[in-house]
């Protein structure tokens, strides 16, 4: 397991950060509003400072964050960095524990990161970071459980950066892209790229990354809107187009998985059979801690359990996971969704699936009809080094867990 | 080294220099620092590595501060106490020991000038150290720091802004739709804001004609509108 722990780090304010915050929140029209813009001015500073330790310069006033009309209208902590990108600084209060991403901060920007701040405003706490998302079907929040380590966001702006020059360099299939896509801006493009690269198995990426391409074209007059978000006429494009965008697509992703090392970044791994040791990484819970049937009844089996909260728009469910040990080198591992936050029953349609990491061959898969109340899909006779994720997805939005035996 | 004795040797050094370089000089024996530091800093890790000794060394006293630790009360001896005391500084050396690879990747003259982790943000704007420390603030007063009045009037400030974004009607050669005006109202005023994306399909516009409109003009525009009302 290659996961460094998360820790908080602390950054002291100045008076300076104080004084303009002071000053931008004066020109507000709420109590609401006041506070808002303080605390998304504070939590600007705090992140620039972060960043000018790493030695990577940022612009403060390039950020609509100090527009003095586009912070009354909208809840922005943007943070420029030069011919890079945008980072967008999201406090979090006391008392909470997820970030909120409003409809406008859930495009160009490279990362999301949380800022922790106490009653006492004289220091923050900067908590994580979660890298881009996808902004056609953007999450209303993001749990603080699901960031990854601020130290380690170093890897992943240079990632990013290697991705950036690649689409610059005279590579054929650089060009290519860069030609199709010549209205968008570099760093949206290589954010995107390494959002599909991280979130999609390498059998997956070949359509994610043709879509994306897709997504991106000149639209044409017949467009049309699904569910808010943007579809170009793709049931009348031609199937020679798609597959051309799909081959261009796999030759890219293939290209940057070879600049990337092969791994997607700071990708959580879970090693079961540590499970069996005790050993656990924080955001997988006991099980009688998250799922109200299992608080009266003592474990009963030799198997051992976690349960990880998952957040798919609007709607929770909780993952279980139980890994037990079938005979000297077997491991038999049951996954089981159930609703959750108050939910009775899971959303209808929601699907669970295994897929062999190695082939990207589907393993096991199951979908809630209505009413159901949890559904299973169990691996059996997994050995030691086996690595699988589990996809849990509904309509649009999906989230993948990876783990290994 | 176990957690118990680099605890300790981490207590120790931060009164002693001499501890400060053994401790320095142990990152390198750590097994998780190897572990948790991207693969893709390898190439870079023994160029890296005495420069990263060096600022462990020197800022060893800054550590406890970055991660809200109470090293003179810790008791090296309590095992929950020293491992999380080991799980901190990890991060903190790792962290370092990125920056540091990142440095000598990209070639150190390119370099801005760094601060502290320690000092306060914003502290490179100018004045001393005492200047930088800001009057006690709570969360809690955010709320009343304008009085009634003084919303009452920005509220107004704002009704005549809306009033004068009315006359920002420039739009980019072709997409006559595409006026400051209409951007502004569908990126602003509406509830939710619009993507960009959607914006530029339903007003039938590239998507980089219309954000590089929003950049180069209507943010400018807006900008001296609102100097202009706020200055009647």
């Amino acid at each position: 397991m290659k996961n460094i722990d998360k820790c908080e780090l602390t950054i002291l304010l100045s008076k300076q950060a104080h004084q303009d915050a002071h000053k931008f929140a004066s020109q507000q029209s709420t109590p609401e509003k006041v506070k808002q813009v303080y605390t998304n001015t504070l939590a600007v500073y705090a992140v620039r400072h972060f960043l000018q330790w790493l030695g990577i310069e940022t612009d403060l006033s390039a950020g609509d964050s100090w527009h003095p009309v586009i912070r009354c209208f909208n809840d922005m902590a943007d943070l420029v960095i030069p011919d890079f990108g945008k980072l967008e600084c999201r406090p979090v209060l006391p008392g909470q524990t997820a970030i909120s991403i409003p409809p406008e901060v859930t495009e160009e920007r490279i990362a999301y990161i949380a800022v922790q701040f106490q009653e006492q405003l004289n220091e923050v706490q900067l908590l994580g970071f979660y890298p881009a998302i996808d902004p056609q079907s953007p999450p209303k929040t993001i749990e603080i459980s699901r960031l990854q380590p601020i130290e380690t966001l170093i890897d992943y702006i240079d990632r990013l950066e290697s991705a950036q020059l690649f689409l610059q360099s005279d590579e054929e299939v650089a060009i290519q892209v860069m030609e199709r896509l010549a209205d968008q801006p570099i760093s949206e493009i290589a954010t995107q790229l390494e959002r599909i690269y991280r979130t999609y198995n390498k059998y997956e990426r070949r359509y994610a990354g043709g879509e994306f391409l897709a997504s991106y074209m000149p639209a044409k007059p017949d467009f049309a809107f699904r569910g808010g978000a943007p579809i170009v006429d793709r049931e009348g494009s031609d199937d020679s187009q798609k597959t051309e965008l799909q081959d261009l697509a796999e030759e890219l992703l293939e290209k940057l998985d070879e600049i990337w090392g092969g791994e997607p970044i700071n990708q959580p791994v879970e090693v079961l059979r540590q499970w069996l040791e005790g050993i656990f990484r924080e955001d997988w819970q006991p099980k009688e801690a998250v799922l109200t049937a299992y608080r009266k009844s003592a474990e009963q089996s030799q198997e051992v359990s976690r349960v990880k909260l998952i957040e798919l728009g609007s709607h929770v469910v909780a993952l279980l996971v139980s890994v037990s040990l079938d005979s000297e080198n077997e491991f038999s591992i049951h996954l089981r969704l159930y609703p959750a936050a108050r939910a009775i029953h899971l959303p209808e349609g929601i699907q669970l699936t295994a897929v062999d990491d190695e082939s990207g061959e589907v393993l096991l898969q199951t979908q809630a009809d209505e009413k159901n109340d949890w559904i299973q899909i169990i691996v059996e006779g997994g050995t030691q080094g086996d690595r699988f994720s589990v996809k849990v997805a509904f309509g649009d939005i999906s989230i993948t867990e990876y783990f290994a035996i | 080294m176990d957690d118990a004795s680099l605890c300790q040797l981490i207590r120790e050094a931060l009164h002693s220099p001499q501890k400060a370089e053994t401790l320095a000089l142990a990152i390198d024996q750590l097994p998780e620092v190897n572990r948790y530091l991207g693969q893709g800093w390898m190439p870079y890790y023994d160029k890296a590595l005495p420069v990263t000794e060096r600022d462990v060394k020197r800022n060893i006293n800054k550590f406890p501060q970055n991660y809200r630790l109470n090293l003179e009360t810790t008791d090296c001896k309590n095992p929950s106490d020293a491992g999380n005391v080991r799980k901190k500084f990890i991060s903190w050396v790792v962290m370092i020991l990125s920056r540091d690879c990142y440095d000598v990747k990209r070639g150190q003259k390119n370099r801005p000038k760094t601060v502290s982790l320690s000092d306060p943000a914003g502290i490179n704007q100018g004045g001393t150290i005492e200047d930088t420390i800001p009057d006690p603030q709570s969360l809690n007063s955010l709320e009343i720091i304008l009085a009634e009045e003084e919303l009452q009037e920005n509220q107004e400030q704002q009704k005549e802004l809306k009033r004068l974004i009315e006359s920002l009607l420039c739009h980019p050669n072709g997409y006559p739709h595409c006026t400051c005006y209409e951007l502004i109202q569908r990126r602003l005023l509406k509830t939710p804001s619009q993507q960009w994306m959607e914006i530029a399909i339903e007003l039938e516009t590239p998507y980089g004609t219309v954000t590089s409109h929003w950049n180069r003009k209507c943010k400018k525009r807006l900008e001296e509108i609102s100097k202009n009302s706020s200055n009647k």
